[in-house]
């Protein structure tokens, strides 16, 4: 090897080194070493109120598997794992749709509906509020006595008797799908301004093309937009799959899981069994359940990406 | 539908919505009083009362604990149901017999959030106030030895009056509902009377009189609802300790003491027993025949509060802090409008009504004991400090300040006694006049499994309608004798 | 929106080059159908916040007794109340520190890994590139007391550089990963004609690659503004007074929080609207001065 090529490859390496240093070092310190070491308390019977533990080997695993509160919140975080990307991309889909090329077509082009530039501000606004404020506020309108706000207009047009006042969030069978109207409320204003973005970039010959192929809005949009926003769709689907097996902040803030474990999800599980001060070592046992929950996620994601990579290929 | 109760851990979590315990820590905190825990002493007070802290000088009988006067005392209260004005009181009081010395002072709704993290690091405040939703488990920190026990203090002489000890200045019980296997850890400082509560202006203006049996009670309740008012409230989104405690205390009427030992003890079906029986029919019974506000189920124990100030139900349980808790002093002085107690509203307390006609105790008998605890961290970096504001705060002129700011009675003998309030007074002469007191213990001595785990889920569940009373006694007693052949549980008794 | 697709087959032959076009009936059912559910989303996103805002000035009594009614009077001292009580201007100066310091450095190290992972080869490149995607999908709470000795064993616990550089720790997942997609797609001729004329790696990466991607660092950005202004648990429990004598630096989320569970003990309603307005309306007002921009970074983002 050549004097020069050798000094170009190691400016090349420096400069690698370099570049890498201190971010590499900061994520190792103040993220890898942190989870490493919740991986290993997995295995203690820590409580994490003083410094003392004992190892327990595979215990707190073994735990886990008959524990009957987890299994439930496992098959809710499933639920929202399945629904949320299924429900928020197809809206996000249909309003980007609306707002983008929904309009009438005629000389001028194709173009979004009356109004969109004003719908897409506001259709973004529930995502940039704290979750905090987005408990507070859907909170109060579910209050289930007749003070409540959706109880109260609901009895005002006599769909609610007084009496029989709606449970909403403290019904076991409603609090899911509530959950789940409330992210979704939440979240597509987001990927609706993300797929507006995609779509705006498809060529408008293609649109008015099909427009004097004298292809109607639906047969535009199954036919022309989806088919070219399918990256962007499969890279939403696996981000959205990611948010529905956390839920963490939006059930933690609403329902704490309940009524009676109806709305445990796993994230709050865990943060329940860690923090929630009523029985000694039980941090050991959080941190296992932790574990088979990064472990989980990190399989779909797995699943999904390479589903999407493998569609990718196809369609190229 | 599965009537098994799955394992359940929170209601909640440390949020506002969700405080189930409340200031049942009284409860909670106290029940391990009598049994002996030799182990849990012997290991706490091993590592308790070392001299490792720096923090310390030469003690004499003005300064029993070697506080060292220009020293900084690092505080942390609970500021639920007793506001944040008191903690600052306490400040202010300190260093009138302190002048040198600094009192900082934090307040928080999150204790166990807040805490748990400096508890783990080893920096725990000199101080705590140890309650609310978000405590830390009492028994675990006493486990784990993290805090000291209070026998110092006790032992230690009256600011008032140097001739006594300052355990000969409280009222009886308080030692008891602080202590571990005969060791007092937790200093409960305010004296709670529980029962329900009415307002005594609307009893007056509509003739009706509180019930003391259930046919008087079914008599009353039918004549609000046709005023329109829904008879009994609860928040049941974070108040179903408060129906835990309606239930024991009507078990306790109904079959005496020997039911509820009964209970505590373990004994086979003891659960089964006639009262246990009645008591849960009566709570589905309520219902069934729609004698609870309409919607109470997803309600905070504040707002149910105020559904019952604003006069939309009759009666509501409750512990002496109501009023306290209702009335926000910073509402006050700047808003106008009281923090939600209307400005005629009378706020009485009653002793609980039976659940029969022929109950085993006399009418009037109610639940009276010593809450809201004071802890010292092991690894307070000032322990002298902290033991010196417990002893500031246990003089008379702290706890009628206390009263005044917080409207409820302290464990201090001798004070709140010009208290002008309808509501203090009321709970005073309730708890005089009671024949005989209600308690139990099974609640605290085995809160996980048989509490958070299966009573607290199926009260929720019989009150929502999804579960009948037998799936509830089914499932305690299910829970009893899980626990009873549980070794890995230690076990407590009681003789009365 | 399906059920006019049969119905629009016969159009298909119709000749259509003349404009405009005249709109058939299936058309205009979903133009109304399709405009009334624009119109309800609408509503149901503005009207809660509207709602909310509109409670602030109210007092508790209307708002338990009427829930939806308006206010009687402006009541500015339920903000007074909420300000005072809350320190919400502390929590601001707070988060505005952190974050802005937060997102400067995760940007310019997120963007340093991810054009070294992006662009150049070397052993273990993938190793460190999946151990960042790693991150994405674990919780944060899962790490939260471990981290919290690690931050403690560097005596950075309650301090604005520790909070900082724990921000940037888990921000970087998101930001190595998305930046990673879009260094690949700036065209390798560029750097190499900026290595014949001679420009050093440091050099091309500041003066030449970072002003290409540009619109990927501002969506990036603005999706880690949003993503550390909004961070709750982290501030939780590593911003925590350590003795009573610590100053507060508490940021604006947990003073929100705080207000909300103050809620649990204290019936000051009107006060929690208050708060909460307050809260809000900032980064509202930011949003929709900056919704241009936002939509511009998220759509460069998107055309790869």
């Amino acid at each position: 090897m050549t004097w020069p090529r050798l000094r170009a490859l190691l400016t090349k390496y420096l400069f690698i080194a370099g570049f890498l240093l201190l971010p590499v070092a900061i994520y190792g310190v103040f993220m890898i070493s942190p989870f490493a070491q919740t991986a290993l308390y997995s295995f203690t019977d820590w409580g994490a109120r003083t410094t003392e533990f004992d190892y327990v080997g595979f215990d707190n695993y073994l735990r886990l598997a008959e524990d009957e509160v987890f299994r439930k919140a496992f098959g809710n975080s499933l639920f929202f794992f399945l629904t949320l990307p299924v429900v928020t991309v197809a809206l996000a889909l249909f309003f980007a749709f609306m707002l983008n090329v929904g309009g009438r077509s005629n000389r001028a082009g194709v173009r979004g509906v009356f109004g969109s530039s004003v719908y897409k501000v506001i259709f973004f606004f529930p995502f940039i509020l704290s979750i905090a404020i987005v408990a507070i506020v859907w909170g109060t309108i579910f209050r289930t006595d007749r003070h409540g706000l959706a109880n109260a207009v609901l009895m005002a047009v006599g769909l609610v008797d007084q009496d029989e006042p709606l449970l909403f969030l403290s019904h076991p069978g409603t609090v899911k799908w509530l959950l789940l109207a409330i992210a979704v409320w939440g979240f597509s204003g987001f990927f609706m301004v993300l797929f507006s973005a995609a779509m705006t970039s498809i060529p408008r010959d293609i649109y008015e093309a099909a427009v004097l192929d004298g292809a109607n809005r639906s047969q535009q949009f199954f036919r022309v937009t989806l088919p070219l926003l399918r990256d962007n769709v499969s890279v939403a689907w696996v981000y959205l799959g990611i948010l529905g097996l956390d839920m963490f902040a939006l059930v933690y803030a609403l329902t704490g899981g309940g009524p009676n474990n109806a709305s445990q999800v796993m994230a709050t599980q865990i943060y329940q069994t860690a923090f929630g001060s009523y029985r000694p070592g039980q941090f050991g046992y959080a941190c296992a359940m932790g574990v088979a929950l990064a472990v989980f996620t990190l399989l779909l994601a797995i699943v999904q990406l390479r589903i999407v990579r493998r569609e990718r290929i196809e369609f190229a | 539908m599965s009537v098994r109760p799955v394992s359940y851990r929170l209601t909640g979590p440390p949020t506002p919505l969700t405080r189930r315990r409340l200031l049942g820590r009284a409860a909670a905190a106290g029940l391990l009083a009598t049994p002996a825990a030799a182990l849990l002493n012997a290991c706490a007070t091993g590592s308790g009362d070392g001299d490792d802290n720096g923090n310390e000088q030469e003690r004499t009988a003005e300064n029993p604990f070697g506080f060292v006067p220009d020293s900084r005392v690092d505080a942390v209260f609970f500021t639920g149901g007793f506001g944040t004005e008191y903690p600052n009181a306490l400040q202010e009081e300190f260093q009138r017999h302190w002048p040198e010395a600094q009192v900082g002072v934090v307040t928080t709704e999150t204790i166990a959030t807040e805490m748990q993290p400096r508890f783990a690091g080893g920096n725990p405040p000199d101080f705590l106030n140890n309650s609310g939703d978000d405590e830390l488990a009492l028994d675990g920190l006493v486990n784990d030895g993290a805090v000291i026990p209070l026998t110092e203090l006790l032992d230690a002489p009256s600011l008032d009056d140097p001739s006594k000890k300052i355990r000969d200045t409280l009222t009886a019980g308080v030692e008891e509902a602080g202590s571990f296997g005969g060791t007092m850890y937790s200093l409960n400082f305010v004296n709670s009377t529980y029962g329900i509560w009415y307002d005594a202006k609307l009893f007056r203006d509509n003739g009706w009189t509180p019930p003391t049996t259930w046919s008087e009670f079914l008599d009353l309740a039918g004549r609000m609802k046709a005023a329109g008012i829904a008879p009994f409230i609860n928040g049941n989104a974070n108040g179903l300790w408060y129906l835990q405690n309606v239930l024991m205390e009507w078990i306790n009427l109904e079959g005496g003491h020997e039911a509820v030992i009964a209970i505590d003890n373990l004994e086979p079906d003891a659960w089964r027993q006639p009262a246990v029986v009645t008591a849960v029919n009566r709570l589905q019974e309520m219902v069934d025949s729609e004698l609870v506000y309409p919607g109470m189920e997803g309600l905070t124990h504040i707002q149910a509060q105020q559904a019952w100030l604003d006069r939309e139900a009759g009666m509501l349980w409750c512990g002496t802090w109501l009023e306290a808790e209702m009335s926000d002093d910073t509402v006050l002085a700047e808003h106008e409008v009281s923090g939600g107690i209307p400005a005629d509203f009378e706020m009485t307390l009653m002793a609980p009504w039976a659940p029969s006609d022929n109950p085993a105790l006399p009418p009037g008998c109610v639940r009276n004991q010593p809450g809201e605890p004071f802890v010292i961290p092991t690894n307070a970096a000032n322990r002298a400090g902290g033991l010196e504001l417990l002893r500031v705060m246990l003089t008379k002129s702290f706890a009628e300040r206390f009263i005044e700011l917080t409207g409820s009675a302290t464990v201090v003998q001798g004070t709140g006694l010009e208290v002008d309030s309808v509501a203090f007074r009321s709970a005073a002469e309730v708890a005089a006049t009671a024949p005989d007191a209600l308690n139990w213990k099974w609640e605290g001595w085995y809160n996980a499994k048989m509490y958070v785990d299966t009573m607290e889920p199926m009260l929720g569940e019989l009150m929502a309608g999804r579960a009948s009373a037998q799936d509830l006694i089914d499932a305690m007693q299910a829970a009893a004798d899980e626990v009873r052949e549980d070794s890995s549980i230690e076990k407590f008794t009681r003789e009365a | 929106m399906i059920t006019d697709a049969p119905a629009a087959h016969p159009a298909v032959r119709a000749p259509r080059p003349t404009t405009p076009a005249p709109p058939d009936r299936t058309g205009r059912t979903l133009n109304v159908f399709s405009h009334g559910f624009l119109l309800t989303w609408a509503v149901l996103v503005t009207f809660p916040l509207l709602w909310s805002v509109v409670q602030a000035f109210r007092t508790d009594p209307e708002i338990i007794s009427d829930p939806w009614g308006i206010p009687t009077s402006l009541r500015w001292e339920n903000f007074s109340r909420a300000w005072n009580a809350s320190h919400i201007g502390d929590y601001f100066l707070s988060t505005v520190i952190v974050v802005s310091g937060g997102v400067f450095l995760t940007m310019l190290l997120g963007s340093m890994a991810a054009y070294v992972l992006a662009r150049y080869d070397f052993p273990g490149n993938r190793v460190i590139y999946y151990g960042f995607v790693a991150g994405l999908t674990v919780p944060i709470f899962l790490a939260l007391i471990p981290l919290f000795f690690v931050v403690r064993g560097y005596d950075m616990l309650n301090t604005y550089h520790g909070l900082i550089l724990v921000y940037v720790a888990f921000s970087l997942p998101f930001t190595v990963f998305f930046l990673h997609s879009f260094f690949r797609t700036l065209p390798k001729s560029i750097a190499e004609q900026a290595a014949v004329d001679g420009a050093g790696h440091v050099r091309t990466f500041f003066q030449i690659m970072l002003p290409m991607a540009k619109p990927g660092l501002l969506s990036v950005g603005i999706f880690n503004v949003l993503g550390q202004w909004n961070q709750f648990l982290l501030p939780q429990t590593l911003m925590q007074q350590q003795t009573s004598f610590d100053p507060d630096r508490s940021v604006l989320a947990q003073g929100l929080v705080a207000l909300a569970i103050q809620q649990g003990y204290r019936n000051d309603v009107s006060a929690l609207f208050a708060g909460m307005t307050i809260a809000m309306l900032p980064i509202l007002v930011v949003y929709v001065a900056f919704q241009r921009q936002v939509q511009a970074g998220l759509t460069s983002a998107t055309l790869k």
